[in-house]
Formats: structure tokens, C-alpha cells, sequence
């Protein structure tokens, strides 16, 4: 134990500052990361219904926007919206440069699109996957599309897709360490800055590592929980 | 005959030896524009240039320059290879421990590069974002210095400038020479207000000619002979040749 206290009062690195500065990074990172996932998951289940619909010209719009956002790194997608926008002429004098002005919303914008890309199809796969039984027994009841569609489909795609679902999210989770690169301080910002400023890459970026660690095992157990209860009728007896 | 000749050369010898050696002066070149080779394979450069106009000073005669790479050049002062190091060594305490410094004879300004028609004012900072590299003295002055304002921290001086012409920053904070070479041709951006050297807190002493701890002596001859040449002109005179701003100090 005293070892241990030695050890801590030896280290020059996590003082008061640079904790509060990893906590600040903590709360970005966390911010984004909801914003985007719940931005993303209200976009992905319209986006989700077209894509599995027959008519082409519904259909492939979306298959585009998914095939374009999952077929390419999200670091160049990020680059595309944060520094290709100040390219075009005029923007800085127009009213979207309030938005783009900031690293946060450039930010923002691009993680929703690649995480409503990727929920989208995991949500086609559910919808796809729904047993045709079901639609039969639907229209046996006389339900139109729309009925069916609320009362049948999408209830339990959604509960097909929660496992898939839960690696989207811890996917994102780690994406959003590229937030940093443009300028946005978050858990891996804030990293980087510690490093720059003490010269101990070790120390400094094992510690957000491990905040990672936390927030990813946190995010497993409130899927695991969610899991237990909403596929209760899934699970081997 | 002869031994008529010997005997002269022996003599000669023996007066020149009575004036001055030359000094040995170790450079870590190429480190342009300090020292580097020119095409016709003499070695040139600011330092090069007043390093011979202080040994001018004392001795008489040009420096007898020694190229060292850089990681050995303090090994090497001490081992006696050398007499005197003249190579960009900026002083910083842990180089104190093993050298004696001489008075420092340039440091490499900061300034603040902003657009044309902003009218930046390095005054009236507040609620003004301001680039600076992550982690360097200007990253440090900043944040000593401008509270009030907001300061973006980068990886890169590249990514930087992106930033200061895509409208994000009111300024960027840099080396002179780096922001000066980075914004060259784009007539949009300038150095905004003076150059800034102070305080030395942050921005570290300067640099200075190295010396093994027990040569006072030669320490205290080339600070003088520094400061000779600082007053009479022919710094500056060395210093425009290489320079179109002032690394005096």
C-alpha cells in the first residue's frame, strides 16, 4: 500500500489539470458518441424500410448512401466535411458556416452519416429476416402495409438486430478517436495533449485505454441487460 | 640555404603561435541558413558567417570549422575535438549541467500570422481563436499568456493553415520563420504585430556558443567579441544577408 502511494505521488503526469482535462475529453467523448448513435438510429429506420422496399427507385438511393458510407474510411469522410466545405466559395459568409465553423458539428455530421449507414443495413438484415409466417398471419388479419409494418416487422427486427446493434455501437465508440484529428478534444484529444506536453506516450494514452476499457465493458452490460429481457424468447431453455 | 629556410619557418612558427591558434569550431551542418555547404563546397551560413567574424575578433583568423553530427557535438567539445560549439545549441538547463554557455547571439522569434482585413490585434485576444502547434513554447505562451482567447491545439503546422484559410481561426501562432515560409504567396495573410522573443520563461534564453566549463576564458571572449560585433554593425550586416527579419537578441 505504501508502495502504491509512492508510486502516486512519484508520477508527475496525473495531477488535478490533466485529469480534469481527461475528464473533459471524457464528456466529448461520450457526447458525440450518444448524439450520434441516437441521431443515426432515427435516421436508419426510414432509411432501413426504403432499402428493403421492392420499388428500384426507393431502393437504390439508399443502397448508394450505405454503399458510400461503409465503402469508405470514416477518417476521409470526416476530412471531406471538415476541411473540403471551407472550399467551397462563399460558405464562410453564409448561414451554414455557423455549423461548420466549429470542428463539432463537421464532427457530428459525419459520424451520423457512417453510423446511419452501417444501423441501416443491420436493420435491413433484421427486417429481411422476418419470418414470412408472420406477414401472412398479418395479412390474414386483414392489417395493410402500414399496421404491418409497425405492429409485426419492425418490433421484432428490432429485437433480431439488438445483438448486431450493440457492436455498431462499441464500433463507434472507438471511431470517435478520430475525432481528434480535427481539433475536437476528446478522451483521445486529450491524450495527445498529455503526451505533447510530458513527453510519456506510455503513461498517457494505457490511461485512456483503459477509460475505453470501462466504457465499452459498461456499454456490453446495458446490452446484455436489454438482451436478457427483450430476447427472452430467443434464448435456449 | 636550407637550414637558413627551416630555421625562418621555425621562427615564423614559433611568432604565429605566439599570437593565436585558430579556434576549432564544430558545426552540425547542413542546417540551412545557419550553416550548410554552398555549390562550390565551402561551408557558409549566418552562424558560419559570425562565428568567423568573432574568431576574427580574437585570433585574427577565420574559424577551423569541424562538421560533428549533432548527438555527438557535446561529447565532443568535451573530449577536445573542439574548443567551442556554434551550432544552433539552444540553452536549456540540462545542457547547462555539462557546458558552459556564452551570452546568447540569436533566438528565432514567434509572431502571429492572421488575415489582411481582420485587423488582428495581439492585445485584444478575448473570445479570438488562435492556432498553435500542440505542446511547443507558443502552444505555452498561449496558454500562459491569452486566457481570454481560445486556443486550438494541432498535431501538425500543416493542418493549421488549412484551418487559417478555411475561415476557422482569427490567428495562428508559430515560429516567424516557419509561418513566414508556410503563408509565402498567399497575400491574404500576414505577420500581425511585432515578433515576440519574451518572456524568457517560455521562450527559453536563445542560443549561444558552448564551451567546456573550464574555458572561462574563451567564453568571455567570444561573448565580448559578440557583443563588439552586435554595437559596430557587423551582425546586422550578416544577419540581412541571410535573414529579412531580426533573430537578435
Amino acid at each position: 500500500m505504501d508502495a502504491l502511494l509512492a508510486l502516486i505521488d512519484a508520477n508527475k503526469i496525473f495531477n488535478l489539470t490533466t485529469l480534469g482535462h481527461y475528464w473533459e475529453g471524457l464528456l466529448m467523448t461520450v457526447q458525440l458518441v450518444f448524439m450520434s448513435l441516437l441521431i443515426g438510429l432515427v435516421i436508419s429506420v426510414p432509411l432501413a424500410i426504403m432499402r428493403t422496399s421492392k420499388n428500384r427507385l426507393i431502393n437504390y438511393p439508399v443502397w448508394l448512401f450505405t454503399y458510400v458510407f461503409r465503402g469508405t474510411p470514416l477518417l476521409i469522410q470526416l476530412y471531406m466535411i471538415y476541411y473540403g466545405v471551407t472550399l467551397i466559395t462563399g460558405i464562410q459568409e453564409s448561414i451554414f458556416w455557423v455549423i461548420f465553423e466549429r470542428a463539432y458539428y463537421p464532427c457530428l455530421i459525419a459520424f451520423v452519416l457512417n453510423t446511419a449507414a452501417y444501423t441501416t443495413e443491420i436493420f435491413r438484415g433484421a427486417i429481411e429476416a422476418t419470418p414470412k409466417g408472420e406477414i401472412e398471419a398479418a395479412k390474414a388479419y386483414g392489417m395493410n402495409w402500414f399496421k404491418r409494418t409497425t405492429r409485426i416487422v419492425l418490433p421484432s427486427a428490432f429485437r433480431r438486430a439488438i445483438p448486431a446493434y450493440s457492436n455498431e455501437v462499441i464500433f463507434m465508440l472507438h471511431a470517435s478517436a478520430i475525432a481528434s484529428t480535427v481539433t475536437i478534444i476528446d478522451l483521445t484529444g486529450a491524450a495527445r495533449d498529455i503526451y505533447a506536453r510530458y513527453y510519456a506516450p506510455f503513461e498517457s494514452f494505457l490511461f485512456v485505454a483503459a477509460i475505453y476499457l470501462c466504457i465499452t465493458f459498461t456499454i456490453i452490460f446495458i446490452f446484455k441487460k436489454l438482451e436478457n429481457r427483450l430476447l427472452a424468447h430467443l434464448q435456449p431453455r | 640555404m636550407k637550414k637558413t629556410l627551416l630555421a625562418l619557418a621555425c621562427v615564423l612558427s614559433l611568432t604565429a603561435h605566439a599570437e593565436m591558434d585558430s579556434i576549432r569550431v564544430a558545426v552540425d551542418a547542413p542546417y540551412p541558413p545557419f550553416e550548410y555547404k554552398a555549390p562550390d563546397g565551402t561551408l557558409t551560413g549566418f552562424e558560419v558567417d559570425l562565428g568567423n567574424a568573432v574568431c576574427q575578433e580574437i585570433t585574427k583568423k577565420d574559424c577551423d570549422w569541424v562538421i560533428q553530427a549533432w548527438d555527438g557535438i557535446i561529447p565532443g567539445l568535451l573530449a577536445r575535438k573542439y574548443d567551442m560549439i556554434f551550432s544552433s545549441m539552444s540553452v536549456n538547463e540540462e545542457r547547462k549541467e555539462k557546458v558552459l554557455f556564452s551570452k546568447p547571439y540569436y533566438q528565432v522569434p514567434s509572431a502571429f500570422f492572421a488575415p489582411v482585413k481582420g485587423e488582428f490585434d495581439a492585445n485584444k485576444t478575448k473570445g479570438l481563436r488562435i492556432g498553435a502547434q500542440r505542446a511547443t513554447v507558443q502552444d505555452n505562451y498561449l496558454t500562459a499568456m491569452k486566457k481570454d482567447a481560445e486556443i486550438v491545439r494541432y498535431t501538425t503546422a500543416d493542418d493549421m493553415v488549412i484551418d487559417l484559410e478555411g475561415g476557422r481561426l482569427d490567428a495562428i501562432f508559430v515560429d516567424a520563420p516557419v509561418g513566414e515560409d508556410m503563408l509565402k504567396g498567399k497575400a491574404k495573410f500576414a505577420q500581425a504585430g511585432e515578433m515576440v522573443t519574451q518572456p524568457v520563461s517560455i521562450f527559453g534564453e536563445g542560443i549561444a556558443a558552448a564551451f567546456r566549463k573550464r574555458d572561462k576564458d574563451l567564453a568571455e571572449k567570444v561573448t565580448a567579441a559578440l557583443d563588439k560585433l552586435k554595437a559596430n554593425g557587423t551582425y546586422d550586416k550578416i544577419m540581412k544577408k541571410y535573414f529579412s527579419y531580426s533573430i537578435k537578441v
